[in-house]
Parts: C-alpha cells; sequence; structure tokens
C-alpha cells in the first residue's frame, strides 16, 4: 500500500517522532508506514487522517 | 476482574523475572556448597522443601512476568506486537517441525530420552523466537 505521509508531514513540519506522539505509537512504526514496510491498522490509520485533516484514502492508496 | 487485569500495570517485572531466575538456581547453589555427607544427612522432608519454596517462588515469579510482558505487548506499540507475533509464528512452526523430528528419531533410536522432548522443545522455541524476532526486526526497519 502507497502512502503520502512523508509530503503531509513535510508540508505540517512535523518530526517523525511528533506524529508518533499524537498517534500515540513509537517512531519506529511511522518510519516504518512511511517506507511502506508496514501497512498500519484501520485504528492507527483513522487517527493519522485525523491529524492531517483529511480522509483515509487520501493518504493510503492501493497501487494502480 | 477482567478489568482489573486490564488495567493493571504489573510493576518490577523485570525485577521479578531475575529474583525468580536465582530462586531457580539457588536450591542448586545452597546443595553445591555444602559436603555431600552433610547433603546425606538432611532429612528428605527438609530436602524437599529446600526445593519447594524456592521454586515455588520462582514459579509465581515466571508466571507473573509472563501474564505482564504478554499485557505489555498487548497495550504497546502496534508495530512491536506485530513483530512479535510474527516472530512467534515462525518460532512455533519450528518448534513443530523439529518436534515431529525429534519424536521420529528418539522413538526409533533412542526412545529412553523421548522424556526430554518437552525440554529440548522449549529450548528450540526460546532460540527460534530470537532469531525470528531479528530477522522479522530487519524486515521493518
Amino acid at each position: 500500500m502507497k502512502n503520502i505521509l512523508h509530503i503531509l508531514r513535510a508540508e505540517q513540519r512535523l518530526s517523525q517522532d511528533d506524529l508518533a506522539k499524537l498517534v500515540e505509537v513509537s517512531r519506529q512504526t511511522i518510519n516504518a508506514i512511511e517506507r511502506e514496510k508496514y501497512d498500519p491498522s484501520l485504528p492507527l490509520a483513522l487517527k493519522i487522517a485525523k491529524v492531517f485533516k483529511k480522509s483515509v484514502e487520501e493518504i493510503f492508496f492501493l497501487e494502480t | 476482574m477482567k478489568t482489573a487485569i486490564k488495567y493493571f500495570s504489573f510493576p518490577y517485572k523485570t525485577h521479578v523475572l531475575i529474583f525468580s531466575v536465582f530462586m531457580l538456581i539457588l536450591p542448586v547453589l545452597i546443595l553445591s556448597n555444602l559436603e555431600i555427607s552433610a547433603v546425606l544427612k538432611l532429612e528428605a522432608s527438609l530436602l524437599r522443601l529446600l526445593f519447594l519454596i524456592p521454586t515455588l517462588i520462582a514459579t509465581i515469579g515466571l508466571v507473573y512476568c509472563t501474564i505482564g510482558y504478554h499485557f505489555q505487548i498487548l497495550r504497546g506499540d502496534e508495530l512491536k506486537l506485530r513483530i512479535h507475533l510474527e516472530a512467534l509464528n515462525i518460532a512455533f512452526t519450528t518448534t513443530l517441525v523439529f518436534f515431529f523430528i525429534f519424536i521420529f528419531l528418539l522413538l526409533n533410536f533412542a526412545p529412553d530420552l523421548l522424556i526430554s522432548i518437552i525440554f529440548i522443545s522449549s529450548i528450540i522455541l526460546i532460540i527460534s523466537y530470537l532469531i525470528a524476532l531479528q530477522i522479522v526486526k530487519v524486515k521493518y526497519q
């Protein structure tokens, strides 16, 4: 699954650590999601979407 | 009860773990420091208590740590839970494969060692879990 998390994070000037604290996970989890090594759970995807005030499908999408 | 366990933080797990391991080896330490003649002079009931009390304390401690670490992983970071579950899956499969191989080997060539299969399986499970943990961690880095 692809995502634009690093772009959104850069736009908001948030570090991986800041975002990790906001969504209550470790920095390693955010790093793994950004590198597309790990697909987040639905609750985590919803939390991330809430932080960036976007819908889940705007941030996470399948490869076409 | 379920809610109480759900919110209990299981403090001092590492201390309890170290203490439990010490309690497990305590009878061996005591006996190794005694002369054989002194050990033979000990009453059977006293000797039994020498093993029973420390191992009972160790068992309670290890059960506490096991449940504590279980809830720590469940409540913790989801990537760590995923890594733990994948490592556990690999370790369990590896142990089962070795379990069946050892049953075949021991049953046919050394039936008297069949009793030790649980001990062998536990060692394989722990080692394979630790190796699998490192492999899975690399996958998510």
